[in-house]
């Protein structure tokens, strides 16, 4: 899966639950629990990608671009994993 | 040893002296001790408890960092985890259950003669032992690297300006403080000076003055006259912001003054649009400990139940939600004492959230003083709960709220408006001017002279008006 296909599919998962705009991926979300912890069960589904949330805190969703980089990040652990 | 008391007074200034013409390493050993002597002044026979559990944490820190095997890492965090719950289980809850264990069995007919400790709460308990916890969590979590001295770690759980009631400091943002040289500068001290000086004005001007309105209409015995309950739930949320918040400032200040940066716990939570954001600027070092240690854990582990994988995804994250929420908030809630009134109050709060989000899209179409308006009436509610002193004050309070709404049988209702009024009306254009610039130091920033009136007009009240007798802070019980 490609970065941007993944940060646009995040992209639409806080907007249509925030219902905020997010013009580009490195602004930063006023992110909640709520939505985090939906994003994390979404990433989880969708995407075959388990999320360490021992290793992320709310900064790790400053920005698109930077959770976008956790999720790749995760994807290559379990790759490497298996 | 509180921070405006004639012995602290002494404390400091002796302390602050000495720091400044230490090196590092003996600044750390001296702030050790002098938090020590600080703590010792509170409770020489709890000192050796609090060394105590000090000690478990920092050698199951070791431990863990010096395995390679993960089983035996875990055991030794779940060690240290323990020993503190424990700890914290006996001087804290242990009376309570067994007392609560002895009702609800006398209810059945059943008598019960509970063991009992003979113990007092010892000081800042909750405070230190949720902070001692982070560091083995984190040092197990890999994300920091233990401290290898036991006196540096020592300063980073004993720190005294925080020590017996926060902000809970984490490890990854205190310990490097600790473990580098700090600079003592002419802007830092002024800023702490500025901290210490408003948090001085927030507890003894605000919250100690405000405290003669609300405990005599929350020790009145039934029946209560609506209007008079309104004004003491109003008056106790800014006592309680004030009080809290004041300390945390003070802190701060200290903290400050020597060159340390402590988290912010207050981000003016009365100017929240909602309840969710109300706790993300209400002791934010304890909800955001909630979340990081209790909240996102618990979440998974729900949401992974094989009953709710069947579920489809946004139905299945709601329920986690709740439940993760209903969990979290009532141990929130129980954690600021041994009392049901705190675990309904963390309920509270976890409905209103669930509820919150369950709406979000009609209450944040909503014109924002309106949202505000409606979070702080609703937070207040909580306050009702917390403050009272049993579950059927709660309802006897409530239902004087609803159904004796008396303005005729409360004939000083407008002078004791006029009073809050007049203890809160600085605070609050302070807080507006902070809230609008989202800076937290904005009233440094003013021109010259407004600035300088200001800090007389302060100062002035703190000295006049301010109640410098004995009062504690009110999260020392807890």
């Amino acid at each position: 899966m490609k970065r941007t296909d993944i940060a646009d599919r995040l992209k639409t998962v806080v907007e249509s639950q925030t219902g905020s705009v997010i013009n580009s991926y490195d602004e930063a979300l006023d992110i909640d629990s709520f939505t985090m912890m939906l994003v994390i069960t979404y990433v989880k589904e969708t995407m075959g990608v388990k999320l360490d949330v021992s290793r992320l805190d709310f900064d790790s969703f400053k920005s698109l671009h930077v959770f976008t980089d956790i999720v790749l990040k995760h994807m290559e652990e379990q790759r490497d994993a298996s | 040893m509180l921070f405006h008391s004639i012995q602290f007074a002494i404390f400091f200034p002796i302390v602050f002296g000495l720091y400044l013409v230490l090196p590092h390493k003996w600044q750390n050993r001296m702030l050790f001790l002098a938090s020590l002597i600080f703590y010792g002044a509170w409770s020489r026979r709890y000192l050796l408890l609090f060394m105590f559990t000090m000690a478990v944490d920092y050698l199951a820190a070791m431990g863990i960092s010096g395995t390679s095997n993960r089983r035996v890492a875990k055991l030794l965090l779940l060690l240290s985890i323990a020993s503190n719950l424990t700890v914290l289980g006996i001087f804290k809850y242990f009376n309570f259950f067994a007392k609560s264990f002895q009702e609800l069995m006398a209810n059945f007919g059943v008598e019960v003669e509970p063991f009992l400790f003979d113990v007092i709460l010892p000081i800042g308990i909750s405070f230190y032992t949720f902070q001692a916890m982070s560091y083995t969590i984190d040092v197990y979590r890999g994300k920091i690297q233990p401290c290898r001295d036991v006196l540096d770690y020592g300063l980073y759980v004993s720190f005294f300006p925080q020590l017996v009631a926060g902000p809970i400091e984490r490890a990854t943002h205190l310990l490097p403080q600790v473990l580098k040289p700090r600079a003592v500068t002419l802007e830092k001290t002024r800023r702490g000076a500025y901290y210490f000086m408003w948090g001085l004005f927030m507890k003894v001007f605000v919250a100690d003055n405000l405290a003669a309105i609300v405990d005599p209409v929350f020790a009145a015995p039934p029946p209560y006259n609506g209007v008079t309950v309104l004004l003491a739930v109003y008056a106790f949320s800014f006592q309680i912001f004030c009080d809290f918040a004041g300390y945390s400032a003070m802190a701060t200040g200290l903290a400050l003054a020597m060159g340390v940066d402590l988290m912010e716990n207050f981000r003016r939570p009365y100017f929240s649009k909602n309840i969710a954001s109300f706790w993300r600027r209400w002791h934010i070092s304890l909800s955001s400990w909630f979340r990081d240690y209790v909240f996102m854990p618990y979440y998974v582990h729900v949401e992974s139940r094989p009953w709710l994988r069947r579920l489809p995804i946004g139905l299945r994250h709601s329920l986690a939600f709740a439940i993760t929420l209903l969990v979290t908030e009532y141990l929130l809630g129980l954690w600021h004492g041994a009392a049901w009134t705190f675990g309904n109050f963390g309920v509270y709060h976890a409905v209103l959230i669930w509820l919150y989000y369950q709406t979000r899209k009609l209450w944040d179409k909503m014109p924002g003083p309106l949202q505000v308006f409606l979070t702080y009436n609703l937070v207040c509610g909580g306050w009702l709960i917390f403050r009272a002193n049993s579950g059927e004050q709660v309802l006897e309070m409530g239902r004087a709220l609803l159904h004796n709404f008396d303005m005729a049988a409360a004939p000083h209702a407008g002078e004791i408006a006029g009073q809050i009024f007049a203890y809160v009306a600085i605070l609050l254009v302070v807080q507006f001017f902070k809230e609008r610039t989202n800076d937290s130091l904005a009233v440094l920033r003013w021109p010259a002279p407004i600035r300088l009136a200001f800090i007389v007009l302060v100062g002035s009240l703190t000295l006049v008006f301010g109640d410098f007798s004995d009062r504690p802070f009110i999260y020392f019980q807890f």
